[in-house]
């Protein structure tokens, strides 16, 4: 019976209590230690007063005690709340704050932050601090907390309605909005993974998403429904695409799940081909669009991995998955988000809320149990976010509305067309800021392209275009230009053309579009 | 050429965030250079410098302090 995530642990730990269930760098967790480390950990919090329902702060960089904070923190009833260690700090005090976080696990690395967010907030406890670390907050180290002896988890009374933990995400205006899933969301979208890429004990799945990105959820939990291996990637790696390969391929991954902009550098720098990957099966990839000339170039790369194009949003968790076929890419402009998982029910709507017509634009509404329980403390936001179709009065049936613009094409195949806010009015003309940038990459010497409306004095905006070229010494701006000119209506063309080594990222490898505007703004 | 390094991490890529470094501080586990930093300070050894660094020379092994770096370039 595992209708908890711990269950997936102690169960585990129960049927393969020898079987590695994280390694990073030289690290590595079997199950049966990852459910002592977590049970320690969660004895330590109940005796320190965290009680059900309360929030615990992550605040770590990638290391196997990682895992034992995520799933000690739910085993003492508790949901987690990972605090970004590149953000600026005033953000994760904002965060800590709404979140009434009083204890805090971490690590010495992050020290420094630690000492300035200690008499900025209400954390009163610390676990995993260096020495001397504190300023009023109480701190137990790592080795007190391996050392400390505890057989099994606390019998606290969760239910599938229980808070798991809550994911922050930077909403357009620039305030992170908390999004909450239940241990049912979870372990719902644990198993949906676990059985649609067919994991099994044998299976070395990557981490390569930091703790506060959603994508690493199917890394955590997927993995550990089927008693996987999950292979951190730590967070130099995600710098270095020579590394990167070499680590894929030491670490025998059979599943890498991870996003374009990593496969678009480890092509770029030509590495892939420094290694040989016998065990690599699958590869996902997600969050973001990728380019069919470049995933044709990856594909021929690794031929023996079948490649997914999944998609969802932290708010639904993963709804839709493609499996991409090599031949289509010759000629296909974008890949397909793909049919739904089973047991998810998804509406295209028009802006009257109107089911259209297959091969129609409209928004993407899904129904599932992977779905979120809301935004945390922001009923302004759940009202919007929540759409309800009563065919049964007593009972309405509870969609999530993605902001994505799709259209169903009769065959069940969902076409991401973009975020319904990125369609904008410039000097009167609808622009689709997403088909700006899809014309613009298919240009040869464009890597990628991110494309941001500015505004402009009179009130209407500017479309402004940054790109990264392929190679940026013999790039050919007017080549570009030109192109461009082919591909869009002469409304739509950008009026500015950034060229850039690269473009401003956010922590989990998006384009930082809110940045490259600010950076517009003050020019 | 470890100076120049050195100079140029400090002055250029952490300036701006109050940060300065020595010749053994760890750069990437503190999460000090990001991948534009890293792009930067490659074009500095190949512009300024004058050496040539092949892809898959850009490891985490051969960037992880400015001793390591001029260690590593001296080979080439």
């Amino acid at each position: 019976m595992r209708y908890l995530l711990t269950h997936l642990v102690s169960q585990a730990a129960l049927q393969h209590p020898q079987q590695a269930a994280i390694c990073c760098r030289d690290e590595t967790l079997s199950y049966a230690e990852l459910y002592r480390r977590s049970a320690a950990l969660a004895q330590i919090l109940v005796a320190s007063g965290v009680g059900v329902g309360d929030r615990v702060g992550i605040y770590m960089h990638k290391c196997v005690d990682c895992a034992s904070a995520i799933y000690g923190i739910m085993a003492a009833g508790a949901a987690y709340v990972p605090l970004d260690p590149t953000a600026p700090l005033a953000r994760l005090q904002h965060i800590i704050d709404s979140c009434d976080i009083e204890v805090l696990v971490t690590e010495p690395r992050l020290d420094r932050g630690v000492e300035e967010l200690v008499p900025a907030t209400a954390i009163r406890q610390l676990i995993g601090g260096g020495p001397g670390i504190g300023r009023g907050a109480r701190n137990m180290n790592w080795e007190t907390v391996h050392k400390q002896s505890a057989s099994e988890f606390p019998e606290l009374g969760l239910t599938g309605n229980s808070l798991a933990y809550i994911l922050f995400t930077s909403g357009s205006t620039g305030v992170p909005k908390g999004i909450m899933h239940s241990h049912a969301s979870a372990i719902t979208w644990a198993r949906v993974t676990a059985s649609s890429y067919q994991f099994t004990a044998q299976d070395r799945i990557s981490n390569y998403a930091p703790l506060h990105f959603d994508l690493s959820t199917l890394d955590y939990f997927g993995a550990a429904w089927a008693a996987s291996t999950t292979v951190m990637v730590p967070e130099e790696y995600t710098r270095f695409p020579a590394s990167l390969a070499e680590l894929i391929a030491r670490q025998r991954l059979s599943i890498f799940y991870t996003v374009p902009h990593a496969l678009l550098q480890l092509l770029q720098a030509g590495v892939i081909q420094q290694h040989s990957y016998p065990a690599l099966r699958a590869v996902l990839f997600g969050g973001e669009p990728i380019p069919p000339k470049h995933l044709r170039e990856i594909m021929k790369l690794w031929p023996g991995a079948t490649f997914y194009n999944v998609y969802g949003p932290t708010e639904t968790n993963g709804v839709t998955h493609y499996r991409v076929n090599l031949d289509e890419l010759d000629t296909a402009k974008s890949i397909p988000i793909g049919r739904v998982y089973d047991d998810v029910e998804a509406l295209v709507l028009d802006s009257k809320d109107t089911v259209v017509a297959d091969d129609s634009v409209g928004e993407l509404l899904i129904s599932a149990g992977t779905c979120m329980r809301g935004y945390w403390k922001r009923a302004d936001l759940n009202q919007k976010v929540f759409w309800f179709r009563s065919q049964d009065h007593q009972r309405p049936d509870v969609f999530v509305r993605t902001g994505d613009l799709v259209s169903r094409r009769p065959d069940g195949c969902f076409e991401f067309l973009g975020r319904a806010d990125r369609l904008v009015k410039t000097r009167g003309y609808r622009v689709e800021l997403d088909e700006v940038e899809a014309s613009i990459v298919t240009h040869p010497q464009v890597l990628e392209c991110a494309a941001f409306a500015v505004p402009d004095p009179s009130g209407s905006v500017n479309i402004a275009v940054a790109i990264i070229p392929s190679d940026i010494g013999s790039f050919d701006l007017s080549r570009l230009r030109d192109h461009i000119r082919r591909q869009l209506p002469a409304y739509a063309m950008p009026r500015s053309i950034e060229v850039l080594a690269d473009l401003p990222r956010t922590s989990t490898g998006k384009i930082d579009r809110v940045s490259l505007l600010a950076q517009a703004a003050k020019k | 050429m470890q100076d120049q390094l050195i100079d140029f991490i400090n002055n250029e890529l952490l300036a701006e965030r109050g940060i300065s470094i020595g010749p053994d501080d760890e750069l990437l586990l503190s999460g000090h250079l990001d991948s534009m930093a890293i792009f930067q300070l490659v074009a500095f050894i190949e512009g300024d410098l004058g050496l040539a660094v092949p892809a898959q020379d850009i490891t985490v092994e051969n960037f992880r302090t400015a001793t390591v770096i001029s260690q590593y370039l001296a080979r080439l």
